[in-house]
């Protein structure tokens, strides 16, 4: 690789390892994501292969910009803006106290990304504090497209094995594979939550058991009346009927009133009753937001 | 990482490429009727000219700005009492209804950009019958992996675009072929069929190392641009929102299927194409002479075209329909003579007297 000199390892991806380098022209950093071909003789991954079709036509500032794509017999590189770091490093540096107005700008931020993937028919199946990279001027981009793709109208069945377990939808933890853009929308919940609560997971579960248990025992077990056709889905089993325990209030102290009942329509079981992420830009939450981050257009 | 769809999973991709596929979807009928709203549609961006026959111009400058710049659309109010496009799926999830409209915006903008030029293989190697050929024999292929319907669609735009970006000797073009087919199940489907099962389908005469030069050949060339929208992309939409019945898409399905054996038409708008073939269905299917009746107010908002804009493309469907039975390509008509189509390729339907009136006059130019 002549045109980028590497400097260090950033870190693993869906797939292929993520470095941090220059390009020796124009001295800009960015990231370089490497992905071997000679593993196995099948060609370009489908996951890099979808990444890199979908960030083509995703340009947006809530969006990782994809700059080129170095394609050799041997390896595969994509070149990407560099960030200077991920949400869940972000929160490792806080110490447990977030402010309030960041919670709300990067929420406004994830939400305005995953609007403009929703809007140009990308799911992105994969969102966690990991694949969130902010930079320096508190910019948030959605990054990791590699679980993503492109969905067609009506939606068709896709794989149930997608999002990483704690913000995993209960929908798709019954192995739903007719899911649509609410699959982002419940990720995008969790991360509210945890956002408020300066880095504390919301539903760290263990299992998909154990990940359902957690999340009934704070909302409460869903019932047919409440989601309709939940005992149909492939992997659907019966769980005691709990209570809401907690009120938001405990869950989200330092939240207000206004971003509890956001988080609350984040968070519905039945993916239909689930808020979309235009709806939930126009939430009342957002009415003080930073006028400078609301009109800070793509 | 837990799951990857595409983590390459040797045990599960033979059995989904040879097993069954689960069939959801096709065709939304689980439509509720609401009250109208006082929904906003889009009118058209620029009114399409009638005469899309003709090569694709460069787009417009208003068309080519970046999408976010809404205030460039004509939003126009709806003043028909006419039940909106989206009124029956407003509860249905699976039409995404929140995003519909935008992402069908959005893919009429894409649709221009990487568009197929008219005669893009005037002086090529390669002649349009032996394209037809080659998009027949794909027909079978995908019917053998049982692989969606964007799939097939994604092959043929991908083979089209890369030929118009180049010669290639006809001895590469079942090559060209297979590895665009390789590369849209890759992109498309949940299970990738392997190299191997590629070189299968081409009788072993090409090498792994060809397919995957070949595969980075038309990735450069075409610059990792595979989210384009297909005709059938349209063509669902548009069949959902004028609600045909099972047999009507079907029918539409089967014509469009047509359309990509046809080398005339290979350079006209996806979505123009599939309102053509949404609109000459209905005629067929409901026996009604009068198209224009049945393109509805509904049908020109969710597709923004009118009846003349796609009126040109109505005699070459129509040919085609005709022309089918006593060509030599028949594997769209042999998959859609199946029970499960309806048996609509062989059906006396297609004599319909739209059909019959559409052929009568002008020859129409065709590689078949």
């Amino acid at each position: 690789m002549q045109k980028y000199e590497k400097l260090e390892k950033i870190g693993e991806g869906t797939y292929g390892t993520v470095f941090k380098a220059k390009n020796r022209e124009s001295l800009e950093i960015v990231a370089l994501k490497r992905v071997r071909l000679d593993d196995d003789d099948e060609g370009v991954p489908s996951s890099a292969l979808r990444e890199i079709c979908l960030l083509k036509e995703l340009k947006h500032k809530n969006i990782v910009r994809l700059y080129d794509v170095l394609h050799s017999d041997k390896k595969l590189t994509l070149v990407f803006e560099h960030c200077d770091q991920d949400l869940k490093k972000y929160f490792d540096s806080l110490n447990g106290d977030i402010d309030l107005d960041v919670v709300k700008s990067f929420m406004y931020q994830l939400l305005r990304g995953l609007a403009f993937c929703h809007s140009h028919n990308v799911l992105h199946r994969d969102l966690k504090p990991q694949n969130l990279l902010i930079n320096k001027n508190g910019e948030l981009k959605l990054a990791d497209f590699g679980l993503a793709r492109a969905f067609g109208i009506p939606v068709k069945c896709y794989s149930a094995e997608v999002v990483t377990l704690w913000y995993r939808p209960p929908d798709v933890l019954y192995g739903a594979k007719l899911y649509t853009t609410s699959i982002d929308m419940w990720s995008a919940g969790c991360i509210f939550a945890e956002l408020a609560n300066a880095g504390r997971p919301l539903f760290p579960g263990s299992d998909v058991d154990d990940q359902l248990r957690r999340i009934f025992k704070l909302l409460g077990t869903p019932t047919e009346e409440t989601w309709n056709g939940m005992t149909q889905l492939p992997d659907y089993k019966p769980f005691p009927i709990y209570q809401p325990n907690m009120s938001m209030s405990q869950v989200v102290p330092k939240l207000g009133n206004r971003g509890r009942d956001l988080l609350q329509k984040l968070l519905i079981c039945n993916p239909m009753g689930r808020m979309s992420a235009d709806d939930a830009m126009a939430h009342q939450y957002f009415i003080d937001l930073n006028p400078s981050i609301k009109n800070d257009r793509c | 990482m837990e799951g990857k769809e595409n983590a390459r999973n040797r045990a599960n991709t033979k059995q989904a490429v040879f097993g069954q596929r689960p069939a959801f979807g096709e065709i939304g009928n689980k439509c509720i009727s609401r009250p109208l709203s006082s929904q906003i549609s889009l009118k058209p961006v620029e009114k399409p000219k009638s005469n899309l026959l003709k090569p694709l111009e460069k787009p417009k400058a208003n068309l080519s700005k970046p999408l976010e710049k809404s205030n460039s659309l004509k939003v126009k109010k709806v003043e028909s009492t006419e039940p909106k496009p989206d009124d029956n799926c407003k509860d249905d999830p699976q039409m995404v209804p929140e995003y519909v409209t935008d992402i069908v915006k959005n893919l009429l903008f894409n649709e221009i950009e990487c568009a197929i030029k008219e005669d893009f293989l005037a002086d090529h190697l390669i002649k349009p019958n032996m394209r037809s050929k080659l998009i027949d024999w794909l027909v079978t292929i995908c019917g053998t992996f049982k692989v969606g319907d964007e799939t097939f669609y994604i092959t043929v735009d991908l083979i089209d675009r890369y030929l118009q970006a180049g010669n290639i000797v006809k001895e590469k073009l079942q090559l060209l072929g297979a590895t665009a087919f390789y590369l849209a199940c890759k992109y498309e489907e949940i299970y990738v069929p392997y190299i191997e099962d590629i070189r299968y389908i081409c009788n072993d005469i090409y090498k792994a190392r060809e397919i995957l030069e070949l595969e980075r050949s038309i990735l450069e060339k075409l610059e990792f641009r595979l989210s384009k929208p297909t005709k059938i992309f349209f063509l669902k939409r548009y069949s959902n929102v004028a609600k045909l019945s099972a047999k009507e898409y079907h029918l539409s399905k089967y014509i469009l299927e047509l359309v990509t054996l046809e080398y005339h038409l290979a350079h006209v708008r996806p979505s123009l194409l599939a309102a053509g073939v949404c609109c000459l269905s209905m005629g067929i299917a409901r026996d009604e002479i009068d198209l224009q009746a049945l393109w509805t107010t509904s049908m020109i908002q969710c597709s923004s075209y009118e009846y003349h804009d796609f009126r040109p493309v109505l005699r070459p469907l129509a040919h085609l329909i005709q022309k089918i039975e006593l060509c030599k390509f028949q594997a769209s008509r042999q998959k859609f003579a199946s029970p499960k189509f309806c048996k609509i390729s062989t059906s006396s339907i297609l004599m319909a007297p739209i059909v019959k009136k559409l052929i009568v006059g002008k020859k129409v130019t065709s590689s078949l």
